[in-house]
């Protein structure tokens, strides 16, 4: 798998052989990388599904291990370490959420308006399961009253590529690099079909 | 020694062009010093693309004027080296993924740095650093990068030509030169020769001698370095 600095910097490389006088740096290359490799995901996903393909590549998931903590009125949660791909249905750039000492024992995703469809009914219990509702940039838990000291979430999603380091993985499956990268030069296209800014001293910025 | 040959050439169209016949030594060195440093400023000129570094001949002539130093980044900020003379390049080492890489360190423009600074898109941090020129120093941001190694070209040693008293004449002297080489580092009767390399030869006794007021048509100055060519095979 590539790094997003290596997407980037491809995307660089590309322009400076081919545009005369064209200037991008890295930094923008990858943003426009990663924003494609976001689109290109979720559709990539979408197709799956039109073929009864119904889990999302593993290549595309990426896990965290984040502590739970007290919002100090009752509630716990974890910061959730990257953006997801916040697009897929029924919060699905959340994959999976878990005790980070037992996978096995999923925690539920819950909707949003969760508490005000159920509450009164039996399935509010949730069956004495814990259910998780995400919040920006936070998981709340519910169906717990105390947590252990140490307590940690083993969280697995599918990250917004924006949101990663330049030298993290770029969540995609090595075949579809190409398509990403072709999609990231057209989308910087504009920008290097412009004449290069000239501020002060005819060097191009 | 280079230096000499330059002085003999410079003395050889003194002659020609009858403007006085003889330079000085003194006067020699001191037009000496300006054209380097007149080479140096002309051809170190980035921003029109034809110049520093623009070809391997360019690196090559600046080689033996290009200097690296680290230099550990305090409260944002790198002293510039006393012989500073122009920016080359700068990079930091920093840590991608789980190693330390060198990473270039962009020299940014006034004009630039605070919309750089604003910036979500080409934020300055420890893996895209970006230096700014100030007086007497560079400004680093992040100001967490610990150290920066600077390549710079540097003030060049001042060409001296030094000499005995040979018949009242002066003759050329490596050593034991009767003038004191103004040099630091250097033996009193020493001469230093041209940091830059032989085949500047005829760039730079054109631009003595145009110091001097001595015309010297491109033709002339042509056969000249053709024919000291020649000598030399």
């Amino acid at each position: 798998m590539a790094t997003k600095y290596r997407m980037g910097e491809e995307v660089v490389k590309l322009f400076n052989q081919t545009v005369l006088g064209g200037n991008i740096t890295v930094q923008e290359a990858m943003l426009v990388a990663s924003q494609a490799a976001n689109k290109y995901i979720r559709e990539y996903i979408f197709s799956n599904k039109s073929t009864g393909e119904q889990t999302v590549p593993y290549s595309c998931l990426k896990e965290y291990i984040e502590p739970v903590v007290t919002d100090g009125y009752g509630k716990f949660y974890a910061n959730l370490p990257v953006r997801t791909l916040e697009g897929l249905p029924n919060n699905g750039g959340i994959f999976q959420v878990s005790p980070a000492n037992d996978e096995s024992e999923l925690i539920a995703p819950l909707n949003t308006g969760f508490f005000g469809m159920f509450k009164g009914l039996d399935s509010y219990q949730l069956e004495g399961r814990i259910g998780y509702i995400p919040k920006l940039d936070k998981i709340y838990l519910y169906g717990v009253d105390t947590i252990a000291d140490g307590y940690s979430l083993k969280i697995v999603v599918v990250p917004d590529s924006t949101a990663l380091d330049a030298a993290d993985e770029m969540p995609l499956p090595t075949d579809c690099e190409y398509d990403v990268i072709a999609m990231a030069v057209q989308m910087a296209q504009t920008k290097m079909a412009s004449p290069p800014n000239l501020v002060t001293d005819n060097t191009p910025r | 020694m280079f230096i000499d040959k330059v002085y003999k050439a410079v003395q050889l169209f003194a002659n020609k062009s009858q403007v006085g016949g003889y330079i000085s030594p003194l006067e020699f060195n001191r037009y000496a010093e300006f054209a380097q440093l007149d080479w140096i400023n002309e051809n170190y000129n980035p921003s029109t693309k034809l110049g520093y570094e623009n070809n391997y001949q360019s690196s090559d002539d600046f080689s033996e004027l290009k200097t690296s130093v680290p230099i550990t980044v305090s409260s944002g900020l790198i002293t510039k080296p006393t012989n500073y003379l122009h920016y080359s390049s700068a990079f930091a080492y920093t840590m991608f993924g789980d190693e330390a890489r060198p990473t270039p360190v962009q020299l940014i423009r006034d004009v630039e740095w605070s919309e750089r600074l604003m910036s979500e898109i080409n934020k300055p941090t420890k893996n895209f650093p970006i230096i700014r020129s100030i007086a007497g120093n560079f400004e680093v941001r992040p100001t967490n990068i610990n150290q920066v190694v600077l390549n710079y070209i540097r003030i060049p040693e001042q060409p001296w030509w030094n000499y005995t008293i040979v018949s009242g004449q002066p003759v050329f002297a490596a050593t034991g030169g009767v003038t004191t080489n103004p040099n630091a580092g250097v033996t009193a009767g020493n001469s230093t020769n041209f940091v830059l390399g032989e085949d500047n030869f005829g760039d730079l006794v054109f631009r003595i001698c145009r110091y001097f007021g001595i015309e010297v048509r491109e033709q002339e100055l042509y056969q000249f370095v053709n024919n000291e060519a020649q000598q030399e095979v």
